[in-house]
């Protein structure tokens, strides 16, 4: 497998009124294609920022950051925007669909930016809305009228819809009860099985049990990696037990 | 209400800028209405205030020398309504004032001049600058001049000033100024008794009785009365030397002519605070739903809904107070300039208090139109409990119909989602609609009067009413007018020539109004007659008036009217109206619809129109040199020649061209036999009377006046410019901080800073476009509703369309530039919200 995401040196400091915090330090990190990355960590350890950082969405302090060994680190806020809106897709925690578009509106804002319409797009639209359990009832719905579930799966497929090459997720399941949670994280796995790279951010261990890899993030560096088979291919009980002894090992 | 005042400046901190903004748009408000309503109230005190302070008579007649008799005086005397009346004489002509630079040219000036004891019986001839008594009497030819000269000639005491009438220069040294009041015709200097003996030699003299009434008295009708007694007692017929003018013409005609800049910034004033009010309106609307989860809170803890709404009142009244004060000083300068520009439309150069009572009473009535619409608004919070105003009211719920679907979309992505938010904010697109509908009326407005006046030749060609050949010539008698026209025409340097005669008085029996009248042979030929409506005369029964002697005959197209010329009455059909600000009292005539009154009329003016390019000066000197120089140069020359055949021809040429002049010779021959030799000559090169350069005189009488128009139409323009600014980045601020989370949110899946700047700025294309093209109509409406006003603005399409996308560009540019905040969106501080 090639690193589809490195980081070099990658510094992320935060100034507030003359006091510098430092989040991230120094972080060598490969992120592998066709890895269903979990970052986890106690809360303010800086999974998120690394997220960011990781994704174009901030810029690091110092260091670099290469997507397929391209340095991303020194692009312009447009470029970024460029970069994400060819190779990325994002799932937020707080969902962040448009209040003012209905669900089909929402994902084509996302297409549309990225490519031409075409009967085939509207098509694949609808078909991954279908596949992740939006009925057609839904589509001219606006968020508001939705359940949290429903709209984190339209979110899912607003982030994918462009064929990302890597999907990012920060906490997709943190607003969600538990029934509409396990929707949703069904769709990441569907999404890994069929080859996406995936990048999430949670401190949910029902979540990561769903990734391939976990990485523990402590003071702005990664202080321990846990791999693990395909979600599904392994006994459930165990693949949790062997997470949670990583975990405590960690300090969890 | 301290805790309200509290609340109010913790709001205004919050958006500092926008309420620097309101501010600015409330102070132009201010300014503009307070010097729109102080200037025209101050207008209105001018003329009262020149017969105050100069303490001159108020009623005037004006005659010719040779209709003038003693036996006038008779009507004042016996008349009982007359309080005092006096008898004076004037001397005037069509003058120059020569220039002292060498680069300047000699301007046309309209000056009439009296002497020093005729002036102290007009009016208290007060001296305000002066030189000393000593240095005035070692002076040859002192003059007083109008106060107002001291500006519009540019001279001080002790200058030279040369007053050209053909070759004749009259040098007098300024030897101070004074504060003339009322006068009929343009500004009065005063020069010494031998001064006036002497020019008066060579010009023109006017007799004229002033007369002040008993209250209560109908001037007018006094002045009409005496015109009835002076035409009885007169052998010859006068109508056309005798002119008179009751003070409250006098007055009328003064504020006509001085409140056109401040009727245009009125007018202008009340399309800005249109726009200022909408957004003031849109400013407070969006206020209240940006801080609904606030207003809650307030409730939650104590605050009344009542006292909320006070507190937003209370917000605006300040950045409205703060506006006001800020707007005082322009005001002030605004008034100031406006009655100087006034003031000097009727060459009034005294000092003129700057009304502060209709300043006060426009910035009181501004913040109190402000609070109003603030109190209507702010109103509205009542409708929000806490829990409802927690939940941001039920505005953030969309279960609207979907505009604009994305799955439709064909072309650019972005100027969909641009029309989907176009659709989404129908009130800010009626209140962008009214303002940018505003900001055109005005641009467009004063681009066009800015335009028409930039150009001193183009608003006499709109304006003047009468017709403006390069070079006009008087003609002696007894020449052939065809045959001359004709010789004229086939010079290489003109390209036309008409004839036609000086104005002639008419009257109109039934209105007893008077006007002067133009003659030409075919309307088709002539240039800067523009009619307004209908059409000029045609047939021998048809006439055409001006548009304000139509508004005092009272009169349509198609009505018949009396006209009365000496003795003779005839009956004519109104065919049209012409557009006329520089002489608005013409009437027009075919030459055989004049000859109808007056059988044995004959033109004596020979107007020639030059090709383009022609050199008027050389062309001047042909035709001297063809036709001799002009009979009145000829009488002030002296005997010149180096042989004594020579000097025999020139003094027998000065010889005829007095008699000429003085006896109305038509023509003459003489032999004087010299020994062997016989000197012979006639009169037959000698066919110019008098030469004079309409178009350029008529330049120099509007050139100040159009630099006023210019001016003030470049600083509404300016003045709508940055006020759209400001609507469109309180506007854009406001829709940004409404959409912070969706703009951050699109920039989080890959939407460009650029990109979303243009969607923003985008949406507001559609009610600009609407807004643009409202705004052209009721500018063209305006325009001609200004007609009677100003003049006839001919309305240009291409104009019309470059200004209009000019406006649209502008608008959008200045939207994109609003929308630079987006920039300024991070998505990261946005996502861990």
């Amino acid at each position: 497998m090639k690193a589809i995401l490195r980081t070099d040196k990658l510094c992320k400091t935060f100034s507030n009124e003359g006091l510098q915090q430092h989040v991230i330090k120094n972080l060598d990190l490969d992120i592998m294609e066709g890895d269903f990355t979990i970052i986890m960590g106690s809360s303010g350890s800086g999974k998120s920022t690394l997220l960011y950082a990781l994704s174009g969405m901030d810029k690091p302090s110092m260091g670099k950051v290469f997507f397929n060994d391209e340095d991303i680190s020194e692009y312009s806020n447009d470029q970024l925007a460029m970069f994400r809106r060819k190779h990325c897709g994002f799932v937020f925690q707080s969902i962040y669909l448009l209040e003012n578009m209905n669900v089909l509106d929402n994902i084509l804002t996302g297409a549309l930016v990225a490519r031409k319409n075409s009967p085939e797009l509207v098509e694949k639209v609808k078909e991954l809305l279908n596949k992740v359990g939006i009925g057609e009832e839904l589509w001219k719905k606006y968020p508001n009228q939705l359940s949290g579930g429903e709209c984190q799966r339209v979110g899912i497929v607003r982030a994918v819809v462009n064929d990302p090459q890597i999907l990012f997720a920060d906490e997709p399941t943190g607003a969600l009860n538990s029934s509409s949670g396990q929707d949703v994280l069904d769709v990441f796995t569907e999404l890994h099985e069929n080859g996406q790279s995936i990048v999430m951010v949670t401190h949910d261990i029902k979540t990561a049990l769903r990734g391939s890899r976990v990485l523990y993030f402590k003071d702005g560096k990664v202080e321990g990696e846990h791999r693990m088979e395909k979600y599904g291919s392994d006994d459930l009980k165990k693949r949790r037990e062997s997470l949670q002894s990583f975990l405590d090992e960690m300090g969890w | 209400m301290q805790k309200v005042i509290r609340l109010s400046i913790a709001n205004i901190r919050k958006h500092r800028k926008e309420s620097i903004l309101l501010g600015i748009l409330a102070a132009f408000c201010g300014a503009l209405i307070a010097s729109a309503a102080a200037s025209i109230a101050g207008i209105g005190r001018i003329t009262p205030d020149i017969v105050s302070s100069s303490e001159c008579y108020k009623n005037f007649v004006q005659i010719n020398q040779e209709d003038y008799t003693d036996k006038f005086l008779a009507f004042f005397e016996e008349n009982e309504s007359v309080e005092r009346y006096d008898h004076v004489s004037m001397v005037t002509e069509m003058l120059k004032i020569k220039d002292g630079s060498d680069a300047g040219e000699d301007k046309f000036y309209d000056i009439s001049f009296v002497s020093e004891g005729d002036e102290e019986l007009l009016e208290r001839f007060d001296v305000t600058t002066s030189l000393s008594e000593d240095e005035i009497a070692g002076l040859p030819h002192p003059i007083y001049l109008d106060k107002c000269n001291e500006k519009e000639l540019d001279v001080s005491v002790g200058d030279t000033l040369t007053v050209l009438y053909g070759k004749r220069e009259f040098t007098f040294t300024v030897a101070g100024f004074y504060q003339s009041g009322l006068w009929t015709m343009g500004t009065k200097a005063v020069i010494s008794q031998e001064d006036f003996a002497y020019m008066e030699e060579f010009l023109e003299r006017y007799e004229m009785i002033a007369a002040d009434t008993k209250e209560g008295t109908d001037n007018r009708a006094l002045l009409k009365e005496f015109e009835a007694f002076a035409k009885d007692i007169s052998v010859n017929d006068i109508s056309a030397s005798l002119i008179s003018y009751s003070y409250e013409d006098m007055v009328s005609t003064n504020n006509t002519n001085m409140s056109l800049l401040s009727v245009i910034v009125a007018i202008m004033a009340g399309v800005i605070v249109i726009a200022v009010i909408v957004m003031i309106r849109f400013r407070i609307v969006s206020d209240i739903n940006e801080q609904l989860v606030s207003i809650g809170v307030l409730e939650a803890i104590g605050y009344k809904s009542g006292e909320i709404a006070l507190s937003y009142i209370a917000e605006y009244v300040i950045i409205a107070l703060f506006g006001v004060i800020v707007s005082i000083i322009p005001a002030v300068a605004l008034t100031g300039f406006l009655l100087d520009k006034a003031a000097s439309a009727v060459h009034y150069g005294g000092e003129h208090a700057i009304p502060v009572i209709p300043i006060i009473l426009s910035m009181l009535a501004i913040l109190i139109f402000i609070a109003l619409t603030a109190l209507t608004k702010a109103l509205s919070v009542r409708k929000y409990p806490p829990v409802l105003a927690f939940r941001k009211g039920i505005a953030t719920h969309h279960f609207k119909r979907t505009y604009f679907p994305l799955e439709k979309t064909k072309g650019n992505i972005h100027i969909r989602l641009a029309l989907k938010g176009f659709v989404q904010s129908a009130g800010q697109n009626v209140g962008l609609t009214v303002c940018i509908t505003a900001a055109t009326v005005m641009v467009l407005t004063s681009f066009m009067i800015g335009s028409l006046f930039a150009n001193a030749d183009r608003v006499l060609r709109s304006v003047c009413g009468h017709e403006l050949p390069d070079v006009r010539i008087e003609t002696v008698g007894g020449i052939d007018r065809e045959t001359f026209a004709d010789e004229l025409a086939e010079l290489p340097e003109v390209n036309k020539v008409l004839t036609t005669t000086d104005s002639v008085s008419i009257t109109f029996p039934e209105s007893e109004e008077r006007a002067s009248l133009d003659v030409y042979k075919d309307y088709s030929d002539t240039e800067t007659i523009i009619l307004i409506e209908g059409r000029l005369p045609v047939h021998d029964n048809e006439l055409a008036v001006t548009s304000q002697v139509k508004g005092r005959i009272k009169v349509k197209t198609g009505d018949t009217v009396s006209v009365e010329y000496g003795k003779v009455k005839r009956d004519y059909v109104v065919c049209g109206f012409v557009n006329s600000v520089i002489d608005s009292n013409a009437a027009y005539m075919t030459e055989d619809g004049f000859k109808k009154l007056y059988p044995i009329y004959n033109p004596n003016l020979f107007s020639i129109y030059l090709n383009e390019g022609a050199d008027r000066e050389a062309f001047a000197d042909l035709l001297t040199s063809r036709y001799g120089e002009k009979i009145s140069d000829i009488c002030d020359s002296e005997v010149t020649g180096d042989t004594l055949e020579e000097r025999i021809k020139s003094a027998a040429e000065i010889k005829m061209a007095k008699a000429m002049v003085e006896s109305g010779v038509s023509y003459m021959e003489y032999a004087i036999r010299v020994g062997d030799e016989v000197i012979t000559g006639s009169t037959g090169t000698m066919k110019i009377k008098s030469m004079t350069y309409v178009k350029e005189d008529y330049k120099d009488m509007v050139a100040s006046a159009a630099a006023s128009f210019s001016a003030v139409s470049v600083i509404l323009m300016i003045v709508s410019g940055v006020v759209v600014m400001i609507i469109l980045s309180i506007l854009m601020a406001s829709t940004i901080r409404k959409q912070y989370k969706e703009l951050g949110i699109m920039k989080g899946i890959g939407y460009t800073s650029k990109e979303l700047k243009f969607q923003v700025a985008a949406r507001i294309i559609p009610p600009t476009i609407i807004a643009v093209l409202i705004g052209t109509i009721l500018s063209i409406l305006l325009l001609g509703s200004l007609e009677m006003l100003i003049a006839k603005i001919t309305v240009s399409v291409i104009s019309v369309v470059v200004t209009d996308i000019a406006i649209l560009l502008f608008t959008f540019g200045c939207a994109y530039k609003a929308a630079g905040k987006i920039e300024k969106i991070s998505v990261y501080e946005l996502m861990t919200e």
